[in-house]
């Protein structure tokens, strides 16, 4: 008799994780299948409903604004290294790492700047229900991140920013 | 001529009363009745024990067949891909979600 209940109770383990295995594996190969990695165009097919025409102005809107925002990335990332430089120079320098941020700071204005104005023209190429959704959205989620953050560091009372 | 008419056949509710009279049943013992069904529900309640038991154990022997095995196998991993499926249709919509911010935002994308 208990022989017989622990074989059933491993068969019964084993069958929960033949399952719950079998099932993570499918979810992930399923997934990748139909999110298709090459694309990055496919969220916004399926989310936004865009006809084929649509999606080809997209397309093009998308690939022309790529180079844009890889400029921009470089920029910035070519102006941390030299404030990485100047903070492991050890040399008192205040003018010049204040002059790093400084320029780091407007690099990324612009880079926001050209996001937006680039959700501005793709939601103006989608029907206009689902445009005002999908730039309401890119700016929750890109926007919305910076905001998020600052309002959590001004929540912290150890926090140095106030709420001025 | 008496002798003819007692070889006569009785009918079938004679006979059973010249039965009955002549085997008196003795008088049973007080409680009788409660004890024999005491001993009829003791003797089952102990065939329902041995039975679950032998249920067990022919139920794993079945299991155990290594053909009914390998099918319970590939039922459940039948099972699990079918569950799998079902489930990543919305994984397959966040990663393409986040394809996308990573491409028009990659600093804000992770």
């Amino acid at each position: 008799m208990r022989r017989s209940l622990l074989i059933l109770l491993a068969v019964l383990i084993s069958s929960a994780t033949i399952v719950g295995l079998s099932s993570v594996v499918a979810k992930r190969l399923w997934a990748h299948h139909f999110a298709r990695p090459g694309d990055d165009l496919v969220w916004l097919r399926r989310e936004f409903r865009l006809n084929d025409a649509e999606l080809q102005r997209v397309r093009q809107l998308h690939e022309g604004y790529l180079p844009k925002c890889r400029s921009f990335c470089e920029r910035i990332d070519a102006r941390k290294r030299e404030l990485q430089a100047t903070l492991t120079s050890g040399a008192d320098a205040p003018g010049a790492i204040e002059q790093k941020l400084i320029e780091i700071g407007a690099i990324r204005a612009q880079c926001q700047a050209a996001m937006l104005q680039h959700f501005r023209e793709v939601s103006q190429v989608m029907p206009k229900e689902q445009g005002r959704r999908y730039l309401s959205e890119m700016q929750r989620l890109t926007l919305g991140f910076h905001e998020q953050m600052e309002k959590t560091m001004s929540a912290d009372p150890s926090a140095p920013h106030g709420t001025l | 001529m008496a002798m003819r008419n007692d070889m006569q056949p009785l009918d079938d509710g004679r006979l059973r009363t010249r039965l009955r009279e002549s085997r008196p049943a003795p008088d049973l013992p007080p409680g009788f009745q409660n004890a024999v069904w005491c001993r009829i529900e003791q003797a089952e309640a102990a065939t329902a024990n041995v039975s679950l038991e032998e249920w067990l154990d022919r139920a794993v022997a079945w299991l155990l067949r290594p053909r009914l095995a390998l099918a319970g196998v590939a039922a459940m991993l039948l099972v699990g891909f079918s569950i799998g499926a079902l489930q990543s249709g919305s994984l397959a919509n966040d990663m393409a979600k986040q394809q996308y911010l990573a491409a028009v935002s990659p600093r804000t994308a992770h």
